[in-house]
């Protein structure tokens, strides 16, 4: 999982992956770039995304005139030096088409004062072409209201009456319920234009740390595979909604919000049977994050936990599985996750649940074949003694079965690749067991079928050649041979017989059933393989016994798989 | 000539728990008004051990805080810190979208396209017991509660929870109330058991109940009974004790139970919602119909239907105190009162800019109220209705 970008701290974390039933993700970070960006522009009609529109570019050019940052226009990152919010508004005004160079050069700056405690706002004072002064002017909305006397009507300024106020003010507030970082920019003609108060409002610019690109598909991605999603934001419930709703987070229903206020204060019980029914947790502090994992572990579910800041690590480290973000996480988030995402994509994790899944699978296979094929030589060896035939396999013959035909495709049964359907099915329960009473009674049939082929080997082995080494061996290679084949009965689980199932393929099983099926055709024509197996060159009509027999049991073991699906 | 009986009618104040859900959800339509005067919007309450959950659906662009607005009107209704502090109440909150076709296109639309949405009928009343034109009982039930909320706000009764019901029972003689027969009182002194003294009834029946009574300028009966806490004192802590749900108080919202409402709550929808603003109408309706003289007793029934503007029916009972017959009266309300529902939402202060704040209305009877008088309670039309 290394090449994914996935660093598994603990092993059984790989396990637990396959059966995590909610994942939580914490927004900023982790669903969110953690960056700001522009996002919204409002110049007096109402919320806008900035576009190439004439009234966007001259907002956002005086938004950049009045810029912190020392602006080199030629640089691939012209504010590399500048805070988050400065870049975004450069990057911001560049996409639209503002022309950061002649910006500089046209009208150069003359003066730049910058905030204070009561002036949160930064004025540029610029000359243009004709020798005037001209401000530019950045800031808190309300406080840059203040300053305002007029209101830019596409170039022309209109007077700013207290209708107009208001529904500036509210527009301001409609954008913080966003969850918006909001600024304002007004202009002014003549350097005094802010004492005097005579600025011209320009609009506000909106900032946000904008979603990661494909979150919704990876959402969606885990709701498939049986994963409910959470989210849990710091933001008010108006804006946490939202959000959910871009990411279509509850999968088309309602989205359920909870706003706990203090999440502390709630009794146990109640947080879990509010916490398996929702979708986002609104307005929580970062120390509130362990009372939810805990509250949907009392609610019974198997909890994964996203995180990257030291806040965040009790709740990664109470989570089954805790998952830290490799890149921007803090030292002490990655320290204690189960899991860190080096790449901080959380689409890794999908990766990471079906890798877990395939495990929990190939266990399950690997057992499901051994467990079948060891019953098979306890059926043979106890069925002939039971009939008062004479053994019908060697001491040496065995162990051979034993440790050549059933480790080798066990082997590779193990490194099966992870099934297509592994991402749209419902996690395993955590309380399932590798052998339930039903397996192993499928497992106890299976055996039989297998022994019944071998023993039909042996009678007819005994009926041409006597209780004669040519005789054991057919009956060993009637026996190896089912034993192999069952290697593929095995792969395809107990839901559906072995040709209905498309399945990835596993060049290992392959080789290792090829190679022991060679190594028990050519042993019997090598002195030292007869010598050591006790087996005897077979002729072409007992080979074509055995492996008529060795088909038989796996179509016999497939078949069953029918009648089951169909009862 | 009726013979004697007695009406009993109950109030409760702004901090019930059912009170305090219907002005949850009417804080929220008034806050997605506020922020889309044509949002439609439609928020439902549940509040149950200190957990408020919260079913909004609307069609609008806002963003709205609900946990806040929720906890802001927990706050208004006089509960904070030590018996209930509003910011530890949890806010579960179910957001659901409506189509965004249920929008209107603007206020100022023609009547005639917007039809009633939903298959209605709604009733008003109004009697010449009181001024405001309201049955008496309820009336008085709900001084004694406004009183007791005061009370409890003030501080005026040490330990007074703001969470409190207040019945009335009145005798009506000759069909017109004639006495006080009973008045109960329950209240709980969040002090706690420890403080709890019997000063604390005594104290509510001296400073609340008495002076509320005397508005009603009505003789208490000879054997009148006025109980406080009469099955003991109910435990404190408002919504942590019992539950609260939207829509459960609707004979406090309306007439106590001396006329027929429509079974459908009136909180939590927006101005466009008929089943609201039909039960407004009917009662404007009525009101009207008693102040121009043509009654003294009055009940307005409105039917709408799913796909027309217009009222479908438009039916009177006067209770034989008519000027006219019921009829003529009907008549005169179809043709002389507006009762389209986009004239409803404008006419009566529902919607636009001077919208009545449903919040502010939850308590205390969302017909009967004034200051400020809303436009279901103006009486300036009643010179329409006659001759």
């Amino acid at each position: 999982m290394r090449r994914q970008g996935i660093l598994v701290r603990r092993l059984d974390a790989v396990e637990t992956l396959g059966e995590i039933e909610t994942i939580c993700f914490d927004k900023t970070g982790t669903l969110t770039e953690n960056r700001m960006a522009l996002t919204h522009v409002d110049v007096g009609d109402g919320l806008a995304e900035p576009c190439g529109d004439a009234r966007h570019r001259r907002l956002l050019a005086t938004a950049v005139r009045a810029s912190e940052a020392h602006l080199r226009p030629d640089a691939a990152d012209p504010a590399a030096d500048a805070s988050g919010t400065e870049r975004a508004l450069v990057e911001g005004a560049r996409a639209v088409g503002v022309d950061l160079e002649q910006l500089l050069t046209t009208e150069p700056r003359v003066d730049f004062t910058g905030r204070s405690e009561t002036t949160p706002w930064v004025v540029s004072r610029q000359r243009g072409t004709d020798g005037a002064e001209t401000l530019a002017v950045k800031g808190g909305p309300k406080a840059v209201l203040g300053l305002c006397d007029r209101v830019d009507d596409d170039g022309a300024a209109r007077p700013l009456d207290d209708a107009r106020r208001d529904a500036l003010a509210r527009a301001n507030e409609a954008m913080g319920r966003r969850g918006l970082r909001v600024l304002a920019v007004a202009r002014g003609d003549g350097p005094a234009a802010v004492d005097e108060r005579r600025l011209i409002w320009l609009g506000l610019v909106g900032l946000a740390d904008p979603l990661r690109p494909g979150m919704e598909a990876t959402m969606a991605a885990f709701r498939r595979a049986g994963a409910a999603t959470i989210m849990i934001t710091g933001d008010q419930s108006g804006t946490a909604y939202a959000v959910a709703e871009q990411l279509d987070l509850a999968g088309g229903r309602p989205v359920r919000v909870l706003d706990a206020g203090d999440i502390a204060k709630l009794d146990r019980e109640t947080l879990a049977a509010l916490a398996a029914r929702t979708d986002v947790f609104a307005r929580v502090s970062p120390s509130e994050k362990l009372a939810i994992v805990q509250a949907l572990q009392d609610a019974g579910r198997v909890v994964a936990m996203t995180g990257d800041g030291i806040n965040d690590s009790p709740a990664l480290k109470a989570a089954d599985v805790g998952v830290a973000m490799g890149k921007d996480g803090t030292h002490a988030a990655r320290a204690v996750a189960d899991v860190v995402l080096e790449s901080d994509d959380v689409a890794a994790l999908e990766d990471a649940i079906a890798e877990g899944r395939a495990i929990y699978d190939n266990i399950q296979r690997a057992v499901d074949f051994l467990v079948a094929t060891n019953l098979s030589e306890i059926g043979v060896s106890v069925a002939s003694s039971l009939a008062g035939l004479p053994p019908p396999l060697t001491p040496v013959q065995l162990l051979w079965l034993n440790l050549v035909s059933d480790v080798a495709p066990a082997l590779g049964l193990a490194v099966e690749p992870p099934a297509a359907d592994v991402l749209a099915r419902p996690p395993r329960a955590r309380d399932s067991v590798l052998l339930s009473r039903a397996r192993l009674a499928r497992r106890g049939r299976e055996g039989l079928v297998m022994t019944a082929a071998a023993l039909a080997g042996q009678l007819v082995a005994t009926r041409r050649h006597g209780a004669t080494p040519r005789a054991r061996t057919l009956t060993l290679s009637t026996l190896v041979l089912a034993q192999l084949l069952h290697a593929y009965s095995a792969r395809g689980g107990d839901d559906a017989p072995l040709w209905s199932a498309r399945r990835r393929p596993n060049p290992a099983l392959h080789a290792t059933v090829l190679g022991t099926l060679a190594l028990q055709a050519v042993l019997p024509f090598l002195p030292v393989g007869r010598r050591f197996l006790g087996v005897v060159r077979p002729s072409a009509g007992d080979a074509l016994v055995a492996a008529a027999l060795g088909g038989a049991s796996l179509l016999a073991n497939e078949l069953a798989k029918i009648r089951r699906e169909t009862t | 000539m009726r013979p004697s009986f007695v009406h009993t009618a109950e109030s409760v104040t702004a901090a019930h728990p059912d009170k305090l859900c219907d002005r949850i959800s009417d804080a929220v339509v008034d806050a997605y008004l506020d922020a889309d005067p044509l949002a439609r919007v439609s928020a439902e309450c549940v509040l149950a051990n200190g957990i408020i959950f919260l079913a909004a659906r609307f069609a609008s662009e806002a963003v709205l805080d609900l946990g806040e607005i929720a906890r802001r009107a927990t706050l208004d209704v006089g509960y904070g810190a030590p018996e209930l502090d509003p910011r530890q109440l949890s806010v579960m909150t179910t957001f659901g979208t409506l189509a965004a076709s249920s929008r209107l296109a603007r206020l100022d639309v023609d009547a005639d396209t917007v039809p009633a949405g939903q298959l209605v009928t709604a009733f008003g009343f109004a009697c010449d017991e009181t001024r405001a034109l309201m049955p008496l009982p309820i009336w008085l039930a709900h001084r004694v509660a406004r009183a007791l909320h005061a009370a409890a706000r003030d501080r005026r009764v040490p330990g007074l929870s703001p969470d409190a019901v207040a019945q009335v029972a009145i005798r009506y003689a000759g069909g017109a109330p004639a006495e006080i027969d009973a008045v109960a009182v329950e209240a709980a002194d969040w002090r706690g058991d420890g403080a709890r003294t019997r000063g604390f009834e005594d104290a509510i029946l001296a400073e609340v109940v008495r002076p509320a009574l005397a508005a009603a300028e009505l003789p208490l009966a000879r054997e009148a009974a006025l109980l406080v806490n009469p099955t003991g004192p109910p435990e404190p802590g408002g919504p942590f004790r019992h539950t609260g749900l939207t829509g459960r108080k609707l004979a406090v919202d309306t007439y106590g139970g001396s006329a027929r409402h429509a079974g459908s709550a009136l909180s939590g929808k927006d101005p466009w919602r008929i089943d609201r603003s039909a039960s407004y109408a009917a009662r404007w309706a009525a009101k009207l119909v008693v102040a121009a003289g043509l009654a003294r007793r009055c009940e307005v029934q409105l039917s709408y239907r799913t796909d027309r503007a217009r009222p479908t029916s438009v039916e009177v009972q006067t209770f034989a105190t008519g000027e006219r017959d019921d009829a003529d009266i009907a008549g005169r309300l179809a043709e002389r009162l507006d009762l389209r529902p986009a004239a409803l939402a404008r006419d009566l202060g529902l919607a636009g800019p001077a919208r009545v704040r449903f919040a502010e209305r939850a308590a205390y009877g969302q017909v009967g109220g004034g200051a400020p008088v809303p436009g279901w309670e103006s009486t300036s039309a009643a010179s329409r209705l006659s001759d």
